[in-house]
């Protein structure tokens, strides 16, 4: 009888083992099987690695703000396209200052339309009013069609990355654009990919360089 | 020490070997890249070196397998995880973490890291009771308890591996692919 209920008892422990192991290796199947997010490219507009276009724009407390054209050392500018209309913009817009003062950004909200729903919308969020851009001209430069969206422009006045962010994942692709000098997700993943064959080929190639 | 840990013990270091015999004869060239990229011995050594670790290895199998010789196929498959603890601390040392460990658990290649010299000198600790005194005669609880230990830490050894070289690849990639 004893014996009986050892075996059982192995014989769990044996399973449970087993779902771990199909568990951890789950893991890695997901892993290679996930792409990675980034931000919806739009392909309109100033692309990745050209210059911005340098604006001069008014914001809601009725001073000048510079848009574009080179920055201070080490300083990256990220445009936050949003409008009091748009739900996802509401939520995402404290992600977004959370996230600038994270990565140190210089984080300039951009709206166009009604100045007081805007100038609520900035006071609800806690948004420094000389910081929040109003008017066309940057959305019309930028060719921003759908919100909210956003652009990270370089020390050097240069877009770094842009497109549609619905979360903060697609803000740091932005970051990881920076960072990796590769634009796009697509353009990562053909990197990976290329990386990956020169890596399996190394351990053939590889016994030459003694 | 109790039989059924000695039994445990040799059915570890069986099935340890027996998978990472496997891997290495399905890929043979890749292996003999592998111990190319160690750098530790001459080009013109990789192959007969990389056989040689076969062979040792298969010997391990059948030396603990059968039950015959546990004790000499204990001390050969201490040698060897200790020699492969070695190389793997000289490419460490170097710097030369990006090689394949060449250990051929399932899944993901794994990187040289301090984590798999660790593992391998954990291996020789539990691989060392067998070493011990010839085996008494078991009974058939012990049996059990030896049979289902032996497995059971076989499996969790192939999952340590498996999140180990999960977490290579994830550090890799957060590296960047610059």
């Amino acid at each position: 009888m004893v014996v009986v209920s050892q075996g059982l008892l192995w014989l769990i422990v044996l399973l449970q083992a087993v779902a771990l192991l199909a568990l951890a290796r789950q893991v890695g199947v997901l892993h290679e099987r996930i792409a990675p997010v980034g931000a919806l490219a739009m392909g309109r507009g100033p692309q990745p690695g050209e210059a911005a276009p340098k604006i001069e724009a008014r914001t809601l407390a009725n001073t000048v703000l510079h848009v574009g054209g080179k920055l201070s050392a080490g300083t990256l500018q990220l445009l936050f396209f949003v409008a009091p209309t748009c739900p996802v913009c509401k939520n995402l817009l404290p992600t977004a200052k959370t996230f600038a003062e994270t990565e140190a950004l210089d984080l300039i909200l951009v709206g166009d339309g009604d100045m007081a729903e805007h100038r609520n919308m900035a006071t609800r969020f806690g948004v420094d009013l000389s910081r929040f851009v109003i008017g066309s001209e940057v959305g019309r430069a930028f060719h921003v069609g759908k919100l909210p969206y956003a652009v990270l422009i370089s020390e050097l006045g240069v877009v770094v990355a842009q497109g549609l962010v619905n979360n903060r994942e697609h803000l740091e692709s932005m970051i990881v654009a920076h960072e990796t000098g590769l634009h796009s997700v697509q353009e990562y993943l053909e990197h990976r990919r290329t990386l990956r064959e020169a890596d399996s080929g190394r351990d053939r190639q590889e016994p030459k360089h003694f | 020490m109790d039989p059924s840990i000695e039994l445990a013990s040799r059915i570890l270091g069986t099935l340890v070997f027996a998978t990472a015999l496997a891997g290495k004869v399905r890929g043979f060239d890749e292996w003999v890249g592998i111990v190319a990229n160690y750098r530790l011995a001459p080009d013109l050594f990789a192959r007969p070196l990389a056989g040689l670790i076969i062979t040792l290895e298969a010997l391990v199998v059948l030396l603990f397998g059968s039950g015959l010789v546990p004790r000499a196929g204990a001390a050969l498959a201490i040698c060897l995880l200790c020699v492969f603890a070695t190389a793997m601390t000289i490419n460490l040392l170097r710097g030369r973490t990006e090689i394949d460990c060449g250990c051929f658990q399932p899944g993901l290649r794994q990187r040289l890291s301090v984590a798999l010299v660790v593992r391998n000198l954990l291996l020789v600790l539990v691989l060392s009771p067998s070493l011990g005194a010839a085996s008494q005669s078991l009974s058939f609880i012990q049996w059990v308890d030896g049979i289902g230990a032996g497995m059971v830490i076989f499996l969790l050894y192939q999952t340590f591996g498996q999140i180990l070289a999960l977490r290579s690849a994830v550090v890799v990639e957060h590296k960047g692919p610059a």
